[in-house]
């Protein structure tokens, strides 16, 4: 029996290590299920969930004993996949060696390439025209939505993060995976995993979980305004190459920290607006599919029993819960200020795409309008507020990556 | 860092936050003033 349990070194290493983590591993391997049928589903992100679903399976199956890279006298726990602990030149050349994403893992996560390159494609994607054909409503919206990335900071100081982690927290509530991403590899990069494992789960469910706050803040004769009297102004390619090259120049100016972020996304606006088909399809079908795929397999890689059952798992979980409630609380309130400034033509649910999950939170806004009202067509109007979230959440995400290290 | 401060903090984002947002919405005025219209 012995001889046969050691062939099979995964099933040993349950005994090598201490129950709870060997409890932790079966309930993962349960969750990893779980991702991946809510994604073939459609109930989850499925470009996401799938990939990290499959890596958090694979990666809390496939462990076994293997020398320790760090210190070469000793044998430790791990896979074949990738290991997140090496730190010096030497010990990450040694582990490429050994783990097959380790090159990836080394050479775009640590340096934040990933959440850069997502950030690019997601540029090249972006209509700015709804945006920039209504650029003071969008961002009167967008403001009020970054509430929850405000009031999470002093809330996870409470909890007994320090103000890196807290700030690198705190940007869950701007909704935007990548700067989940980016912050946290720029401020926490002990936490960097759990925390974007966290946004991510929850970015996955606004779909389905905003609707219900909708309905229990907004009544239904506001939910159906059609905003029919509203009409969007035409923008030119011109206007939108211009307002790239500036915004992204100036903002780039004032938050050197976070340029490679601008860069990557006023970059693929600035493609999509220059109609260069082969670089359009490159960002696109290449980068963004590609990097996405990688980041959530890599992110379900990183995903042990041994980040999962650390007590901060749980602070986190209801850290990211408070940030994007209170970012829909406060766009939704945005939403009745100018619903009631523009004497009830604006549909208060417009306010709530200003949390920048595109277009996600747009498309909640335009599906619990028309819900109520067939005639209400309120997505074009949503996408605005929606592309001008994005850009309060680089900044907000800029100012805290520039200001929280000089505390 | 005590809560108050934290909070005080963070407040003091979200302005900067704000007068940046606002530095981008006179930047799309300007733009659309020496540019084309659609």
């Amino acid at each position: 029996m012995e001889q046969l349990l050691n062939i099979f070194p995964g099933i040993v290493s349950f005994s090598q290590m201490p129950i709870e983590m060997a409890i932790a591993r079966v309930i993962l391997i349960f969750v990893g299920f779980g991702m991946i049928y809510f994604g073939y589903k459609d109930v989850l992100e499925p470009l996401l969930m799938i990939p990290m679903g499959v890596g958090v399976c694979l990666v809390n199956a496939g462990i076994l004993m293997m020398p320790d890279l760090i210190d070469p006298t000793k044998q430790k726990l791990g896979t074949m996949f990738l290991d997140s602990m090496v730190q010096t030149t030497d010990q990450h050349i040694n582990a490429m060696q050994v783990y097959f994403l380790q090159p990836i893992y080394v050479l775009t996560f640590s340096n934040g390439l990933i959440a850069c390159m997502v950030f690019l494609g997601i540029g090249a994607i972006t209509e700015l025209d709804f945006f920039i054909g209504n650029p003071k409503l969008s961002l009167m919206l967008a403001i009020p939505a970054e509430l929850g990335t405000f009031l999470t900071f002093p809330v996870a100081i409470w909890m007994g993060f320090n103000p890196k982690e807290a700030a690198a927290i705190a940007t869950i509530g701007g909704a935007d995976g990548p700067m989940v991403l980016f912050a946290s590899l720029k401020l926490a990069k002990n936490l960097f995993v759990p925390i974007t494992v966290v946004s991510y789960l929850y970015l996955s469910i606004v779909y389905s979980g905003y609707p219900f706050l909708i309905k229990a803040l907004v009544p239904k004769k506001y939910r159906g305004i059609a905003m029919k009297e509203m009409t969007i102004t035409k923008v030119s390619a011109e206007e939108k190459l211009a307002f790239s090259i500036v915004t992204g120049t100036v903002l780039s100016l004032l938050f050197p920290v976070a340029a490679p972020l601008f860069v990557s996304f006023f970059l693929g606006v600035i493609i999509r607006e220059s109609k260069v088909t082969r670089y359009m399809f490159f960002a696109d079908e290449i980068i963004l599919t590609g990097s996405t795929l990688f980041l959530g397999f890599i992110l379900g890689c990183l995903l042990s029993a041994d980040v999962v059952v650390e007590p901060t798992m749980f602070k986190l979980l209801i850290l990211g819960f408070f940030a994007l409630f209170i970012s829909g609380v406060g766009g939704l309130l945005g939403g009745y200020v100018v619903c009631w400034i523009s004497g009830g033509k604006i549909n208060p649910l417009v306010g709530i795409a200003g949390v920048s999950c595109v277009p996600s939170t747009a498309k909640v806004a335009h599906k619990c309008a028309n819900e109520v009202n067939e005639e209400a067509f309120i997505l074009p109007y949503a996408m605005g507020p929606n592309i001008a979230g994005v850009i309060t959440t680089a900044i907000i995400t800029a100012v805290y990556v520039t200001k929280v290290p000089l505390l | 860092m005590g809560v108050w401060d934290a909070f005080k903090f963070a407040l003091n984002v979200y302005m900067i936050t704000t007068v940046i947002t606002v530095l981008v919405w006179v930047m799309i005025v300007l733009v659309g003033k020496f540019t084309k219209k659609g």
